[in-house]
């Protein structure tokens, strides 16, 4: 049995999290499944932070990491910590590095780099982390060094964490062992999807989110890994379901919890 | 010790012509290679004598030829043929065509069937019947089971051997070592190959990836290239279905990591 504990990401019930009464029946039928962890993500703007803070005060539900939006990372620091502290979550997190950065290709990431160093500094200050969430598209080579490899040397190990995602890192092509080993220690939530195939024209294959359980990934060696290196919370996310989200969700997480309660450490990838 | 091929069909567009093909297995052999992987496809210009005996002189082994399954339905005498002329054990079926692999289980049945003759057929002949595995043997059907498992498992497929490919395997999200390890005894010829994320195309999150010479991409090589040894590989081969740069210049790049893989 391995010391994780599972959680669902709410970017997968995006679309019923826009209201105050549709968030407060997601994180009800979140916590009848029996999670009590969630990560915030696309939450809706609208919605009063102290309902939100009285919802999962109501269903003793806790909040590991959040996808925050990027203005408000860099612009709204102090409330979203006061927000983040009213919630217990320790940690503020980026979703998906956005194209001001991006479409500058190295100098970019070279200034993403620069601006993030204050924003992590702030946040160590509070006893919190910034989390910094990714693809693949992290993972492109500009002057022989992959940019993914530069977030992680040159950025403070101490503050700057990281969220790594099971289906992306295959979609990479990725060992997703070894980029585990390389934040061993900065990464206490990692996100969980299955990989599943969907046939094109041409032959072509398209890999797609999936329900754990349903898809191609090997998750015992690679939850042995994460316990082994600091991993604290899995959090189950589909990007697109096939059928009712929240059923994609219950089955994944009953799945997560069958392999989390089987795998022993030890073996393959501990 | 695991030798190393060049995959022609990498430098398709130079073997038009019987000279050109000719011309282009020397320049193989000039850029260092052990062997090279045959297309069917690309040899129809030539005669088969003429490749044979200039592959003897130039010091070249023909690793495996490629075909489809189809053509075991056809040609099967032929592809026979041809393997002795060109003097190759390894001699490709393809895969499991859509005709089949479309219908589901049932079609895997059918399949089954129809690969147990070829089967039956090749080794008759002394010759091993090569799987080239792709992606959709990982695509699991109606009964929840990959077609892989019953292409490995099954008796009627028993005496296949396995052309593996690494960029196929990587793209179903399946870990290759524990693929090659199944395979242990049973794969002759492993593809290599590696990939890198293209400057900003992403969209939906979907960067785009593209193949590249191997030891610039982000694969793990030198993990996949041991377990694939230890699986008793007989022959890497090296090439790319889309290159960034010259075909040639492509393939002497790969050569060089994968000699040093090798080591």
């Amino acid at each position: 049995m391995l010391n994780i504990t599972p959680a669902v990401q709410m970017f997968t019930l995006r679309d019923y999290i826009q209201t105050p009464e549709g968030f407060a029946e997601s994180i009800r039928r979140v916590r009848e499944m029996g999670c009590d962890t969630v990560q915030f993500s696309r939450v809706g703007a609208s919605i009063p932070v102290d309902f939100i803070t009285d919802v999962i005060h109501e269903y003793d539900m806790k909040v590991c990491v959040t996808h925050s939006p990027m203005q408000r990372i860099f612009n709204d620091l102090p409330r979203l910590i006061q927000e983040h502290q009213a919630w217990g979550c320790p940690s503020v997190g980026l979703g998906n590095l956005e194209n001001c950065y991006l479409d500058d290709g190295y100098e970019g990431y070279c200034r993403f780099i620069r601006d993030i160093a204050p924003v992590v500094e702030e946040l160590k200050k509070n006893g919190m982390t910034f989390s910094y969430h990714s693809h693949t598209f992290e993972f492109v080579n500009y002057h022989g060094r992959c940019m993914y490899d530069m977030l992680i040397e040159e950025t403070d190990p101490d503050g700057f964490h990281f969220i790594q995602d099971s289906f992306w890192m295959k979609y990479g092509g990725l060992s997703h062992e070894t980029y585990m080993e390389k934040v061993a220690g900065r990464m206490e939530v990692m996100h969980a999807k299955d990989f599943t195939m969907m046939m094109l024209p041409m032959g072509n294959i398209l890999g797609e989110t999936g329900t754990i359980g349903e898809g191609n990934i090997d998750y015992p060696p690679l939850l042995r890994t994460a316990a082994r290196t600091g991993v604290k919370v899995v959090a189950i996310e589909q990007d697109r379901c096939q059928r009712d989200p929240f059923a994609c969700l219950e089955d994944a997480f009953r799945e997560l919890k069958k392999l989390l309660a089987e795998t022993e450490e030890g073996g393959e990838g501990a | 010790m695991t030798r190393i091929a060049a995959q022609l069909n990498t430098v398709r567009a130079y073997c038009g012509t019987q000279e050109r093909l000719l011309n282009t297995l020397s320049r193989i052999r000039e850029l260092g290679f052990d062997g090279v992987e045959l297309e069917s496809s690309l040899l129809k210009n030539a005669d088969r004598q003429t490749v044979a005996r200039h592959l003897e002189k130039i010091g070249l082994e023909v690793c495996s030829i490629r075909s489809t399954f189809a053509r075991t339905g056809y040609g099967l005498e032929d592809m026979l043929q041809e393997a002795k002329a060109l003097n190759c054990i390894n001699v490709g079926v393809g895969t499991v065509t859509a005709s089949y692999f479309t219908m589901g289980p049932a079609g895997m049945e059918k399949y089954l069937e129809q690969a147990h003759k070829v089967c039956e057929r090749f080794s008759q002949a002394g010759i091993r019947p090569l799987y080239s595995l792709r992606f959709h043997e990982f695509m699991r059907q109606s009964d929840g089971v990959w077609p892989f498992d019953k292409l490995a498992d099954r008796p009627e497929t028993a005496s296949y051997y396995w052309e593996t490919d690494l960029l196929c395997l990587t793209r179903t999200a399946v870990k290759p070592s524990k693929v090659f390890s199944r395979l242990e005894g049973r794969m002759p010829v492993c593809r290599l190959s590696d990939q890198k994320i293209r400057e900003n195309e992403t969209y939906f999150f979907y960067a785009r990836r593209e193949e590249c010479p191997l030891g610039e991409g982000l694969f793990d090589l030198p993990a996949w290239t041991k377990a694939a040894m230890q699986a008793g590989a007989e022959w890497f081969t090296v090439g790319q279905e889309l290159c960034d740069r010259e075909p040639f210049a492509c393939l002497a790049t790969s050569l060089e990591k994968a000699k040093e893989l090798c080591l």
